[in-house]
């Protein structure tokens, strides 16, 4: 045995002293690949078993957690009303002990807040409060404000979510420095996140952001306006002065949506802005707000706007039907660039009653593009 | 006892409404999809059904108006939905839902609609 | 005697080096692209899409999905296209001239009546013959045209004049489409801040899933040997590669089953390309060559979530007709765009990536076969250095075996598809058995395919396929 071990390494020796340096190279790769993959399916073996044993831990905690939750709501009126903050903590705990929900364990909280977050959105009126009361008392919403001291910007957004859903309204200050955190989607959590949790002042932060915010971002920040249950909507143009371009098309959007008649002033300054991208949501802001002014605006630079520029003062006019503009459109149903000339024609047969009608007497004497493009406006399926 | 068929693919939200239901005084089933909520209407006969819309295998408006064209049916139909889009909440009336509550909702709220719904039926 | 031992030597040492250096980029490319992975794993582990569905300002997307015999699913196919999540969209059907009842079935399905629309011609296309809308008004998004038959570029190109809105996406309307798949698509368009002119999505395997309504309802390992090796290809190619191209913004290829398009530079940089087969990657790097010759900055995405499902081929012959087109529109890709190839002036595309497919998606297989033809004449003429050509034999296996395997954890550590029991057993049996006998086929079908370009023989590779809605 030990005779034939070791002739076996002798000539692996042996081998290794005589093999070119192809052969040397080739064979060291060729044990390096082997252990790299036979440690990847270890490996892989080994994430597999943790993680279904963590994924059938969690199930089991949700499983209790949400039986747990259900019976909170369903029983809300004998456990919440009328009762001691000191004896509802002992009916909740007794209930907690019921489903065998150890309190103390962190992932357990998690999963608990996480379900709390969930079920409290879909919810109003007294369970709302209650549940948010739960939240409180468990003592939840100082697990949030402890996440928010840790480095990982992940665990941070994620807590300032769970403290803004769940108005902790003196965590508003902790927020502050992150609104303008170079890290896009903490930033983005702060802004949401302030504008929801602070009182008085929401949109602060808009005057000294100076880092990008862009559209995904703008989204997130309308959505969070629109379900605001404090309900304050700014007047926007406060900051359309600021440095931050992004924070200018923001405002602009905002003054748009939410009709702020006010800020027409402004609309007219900034239709004429240098930047397309700001001037294009100037006009369309002025669309929004179906007003006339702005027309005349609209009819000097038109001839020396760029493509993107005409298109948005087009659909503009689409929108207001002022008489002023017709002659104008009769002309530009001649122009030259296929849209232009289509979204001009639409323009007229939005004209309740005299666009329609110029149309259809101009169909006979067009030529085939014209021809089309008129059947199309006309067409009201498309 | 009035039975009512509970649909609703948020399992938290399901339990909570069946064990409110049940101290209601009524008799709940639920479903947590369309498909199994299909199989429970074509064999038995409730008197009132709850249904979100956004539910795998259907959409709450299909069992609507499969509930609402069988003929001699009058069972009461609310939509519990997050879905609040002028056009969704017409589409579901048209179809014949008797109710229409958006998410977030009141709990108390729905307890008073169904009894009312099942008194008037 | 001297000429052959300098072609000896080359051949020995040759093959080493070539093998290190696509080896080193393979892994490289491997490192670079579990760390964006990383990254991008976490910043979309808590992201809300709601917020782009319900906003009146995300913007609108026109779907095109060009449709040439697909009568037995098509009507099915749109029915599930309607279902996806989004708020503003319409849905682009472009009958590619079939000889089949396609369109009578869709008008019947969908009540269509014919409409006055004007189409844009800014692509010069083929004719087409009418445009259909529903008057159901349930189905107001959809558009259907009827066309002259001229290739599938030439139905994307009828749909991109007939387009309404700025932004596209192409896709195969035989694939099974993530519901949420827009939503993840636009996400980068809007959160980055540079101009994206085009974001593609993974496709993944589709055989043997359950297939439910039009949704994917159980992912499941193919039972058929042949779709397997493709599951594993996927994983790699997806996994492996394309989040790195990405992330260096080099990404040359977005599949033409799934990817969203700026429809500005579509046109400007002149739309699908249909004297190609390989019309889809074409139309990628004539964009990028665009961008950079008028000096704009901009981005190519890719997202790494399993988006897009299609039926992979079950038979070598389909299958072999596929690979053989791919060849054939690489190569053609290559030749078009040859003004970039080791070109400074298109920065890191030019000295990169499109070597980078030169060399290793273009030449391998034919240096692979220069190499075994070599080898067998040694071996024939007895001057074979058997314990060379043996031991880089295996370390060749031994590293795909590897690449293979890697594949798999990034899979496991991401999405975690392949859930059932023995389904990683399975996975590694293929990661074994592929380099053995899968791949010597795939060196085949791409050395047909340039055979084929030389001699110029057109085969579209038509795909056969049973279709999901008979399942």
């Amino acid at each position: 045995m030990e005779q034939t071990i070791y002739s076996l390494v002798n000539y692996l020796v042996l081998f290794w002293k005589n093999a070119p340096p192809v052969v040397k190279i080739s064979t060291a790769l060729l044990l390096l690949f082997t252990l790299v993959s036979i440690l990847t399916v270890v490996i892989v073996i080994f994430s597999r078993v943790i993680i279904s044993y963590k994924t059938r831990r969690n199930n089991d905690i949700t499983e209790r957690v949400k039986t747990f939750l259900s019976i909170m709501i369903a029983l809300e009126e004998e456990i919440f009303e009328a009762n001691t903050d000191e004896s509802i903590l002992n009916t909740i705990t007794a209930y907690l002990k019921e489903e065998h929900i150890k309190i103390k364990d962190s992932t357990t909280r998690q999963i608990l807040t996480q379900e709390l977050l969930l079920i409290h959105q879909e919810l109003a009126g007294n369970t709302a409060d209650n549940l948010r009361k739960l939240f409180f008392l468990l003592r939840l919403d100082k697990d949030a404000i402890r996440k928010l001291r840790r480095k990982d910007w992940l665990k941070k957004a994620k807590a300032i979510h769970v403290l803004a859903q769940m108005d902790v309204i003196e965590a508003v200050n902790l927020l502050l420095p992150y609104t303008n955190d170079a890290n896009p989607h903490l930033r983005m959590e702060a802004q949401m996140g302030y504008i929801q949790l602070h009182k008085d002042h929401p949109f602060d932060f808009l005057a000294y952001v100076d880092e990008d915010i862009s559209e995904w971002h703008q989204l997130n920040l309308f959505a969070t306006i629109a379900q605001n249950k404090n309900g304050i909507v700014p007047a926007f143009k406060t900051w359309l002065n600021s440095k931050n371009e992004y924070v200018i098309v923001f405002c602009l959007k905002m003054i748009g949506h939410y009709t702020q008649l006010d800020a027409i002033s402004d609309l007219l300054r900034f239709m004429q802005h240098p930047d397309v991208t700001i001037r294009c949501a100037a006009i369309f802001a002025l669309q929004k707000l179906e007003t006339e002014e702005g027309v005349a605006t609209a009819l000097t630079m038109f001839d020396t706007a760029d493509t993107d520029t005409k298109q948005a003062i087009l659909n503009f006019f689409t929108e207001i039907r002022a008489e002023s503009v017709k002659p104008f459109l009769k002309k530009n149903l001649f122009n030259d660039d296929f849209n232009l000339a289509l979204t001009a024609a639409k323009a007229l047969n939005n004209y309740p009653d005299s666009g329609r009608a110029f149309l259809e007497e101009l169909l006979p004497e067009t030529d085939n593009r014209m021809h089309k493009i008129i059947k199309h406006a006309l067409d009201n399926r498309i | 006892m009035a039975k009512i068929l509970l649909i609703e693919d948020d399992q938290l939200m399901l339990k909570a409404l069946e064990f409110r239901l049940k101290k209601d005084g009524y008799t709940v089933e639920t479903a947590p999809d369309g498909r199994v909520a299909m199989q429970l209407i074509d064999t038995n006969i409730y008197d009132l059904i709850i249904t979100d819309i956004m539910i795998p295998f259907a959409s709450g408006l299909e069992i609507v108006s499969k509930v609402k064209s069988r003929p001699g049916n009058t069972t009461p139909v609310i939509i519990l939905s997050g879905v609040g889009l002028e056009s969704t909440v017409l589409e579901a009336f048209k179809l014949g839902a008797d109710d229409y509550m958006t998410k977030p909702f009141i709990i108390n709220e729905l307890s008073v609609r169904v009894r009312k719904l099942l008194k008037s039926f | 005697m001297w000429a052959y031992d300098i072609l000896n030597n080359l051949y020995t040492n040759g093959i080493l080096y070539f093998a290190i250096l696509i080896m080193s980029s393979y892994v490289l490319l491997g490192i670079y692209s579990g760390k964006e992975m990383a990254v991008y794993l976490k910043k979309n582990s808590y992201v809300n899409y709601r917020s782009i569905l319900v906003s009146p300002t995300s913007p609108a997307i026109s779907i095109i999905a060009p449709a040439y015999n697909e009568a037995n699913t098509i009507v099915e196919n749109v029915r599930s296209l309607l279902s996806l999540h989004y708020g503003n969209f319409e849905i682009i059907i472009v009958n590619d001239g079939s000889k089949d009842d396609s369109l009578e079935r869709l008008i019947a399905a969908y009540n269509l009546v014919e409409v006055d629309f004007a189409v844009n011609e800014q692509i010069p296309t083929k004719a087409v013959r009418g445009i259909f809308k529903s008057t159901n008004p349930a189905f107001g998004k959809l558009v259907i045209v009827d066309k002259d038959n001229g290739g599938k570029a030439d139905a994307l190109n009828v749909g991109i004049n007939v387009s309404q809105y700025a932004l596209i996406t192409c896709i195969d309307v035989d694939c099974i489409i993530e519901q949420d798949a827009l939503l993840k698509m636009v996400k980068p368009y809007l959160e980055e801040t540079d101009t994206v002119i085009a974001t593609g999505g993974v496709i993944r395997v589709a055989n043997s899933c359950t297939v439910e309504d039009g949704r994917i309802t159980r992912v499941q390992l193919p039972n058929e040997w042949l779709p397997r090796f493709q599951v594993l290809e996927y994983i790699r190619a997806f996994l492996l590669g394309r989040m790195a191209w990405s992330k260096l913004n080099g990404l040359l290829l977005i599949s033409g089953a799934l990817g969203l398009f700026d429809k500005a530079i579509v046109i400007k940089s002149g739309g699908y390309n249909h004297h190609t087969v390989g019309e889809d990657m074409e139309l990628v790097v004539r964009m990028r060559r665009y961008m950079h010759e008028h000096k704009l900055d901009y981005k190519v995405v890719y997202i790494p979530d399993p988006l897009c499902w299609t039926e992979a081929p079950d038979t070598t012959k389909i299958l072999g007709r596929q690979r053989n087109r791919w060849t054939r529109g690489t190569a053609e890709t290559l030749w078009i765009h040859r003004a970039m190839f080791m070109n400074p002036k298109y920065g890191l595309l030019g000295i990169l990536s499109v070597p980078y497919w030169f060399f290793f998606e273009w030449l391998a297989p034919i240096i692979e076969l220069f190499g075994m033809l070599f080898s067998i004449l040694l071996m024939f003429t007895g001057n074979l250095n058997w314990q060379v050509f043996l031991i880089l034999l295996a370390m060749v296996y031994t590293f795909s075996v590897m690449l293979s395997s890697i594949a798999i954890l990034f899979e496991e550590l991401s999405y975690r598809q392949y859930t059932r029991r023995g389904d990683l057993f399975r996975l590694f049996m293929v990661a074994l058995l592929e380099p053995i006998i899968h791949h010597p086929r795939i060196v085949y079908w791409a050395i047909m395919g340039n055979i084929d370009l030389i001699t110029g023989k057109k085969n579209w590779g038509e795909m056969t396929r049973t279709g999901f809605a008979t399942k």
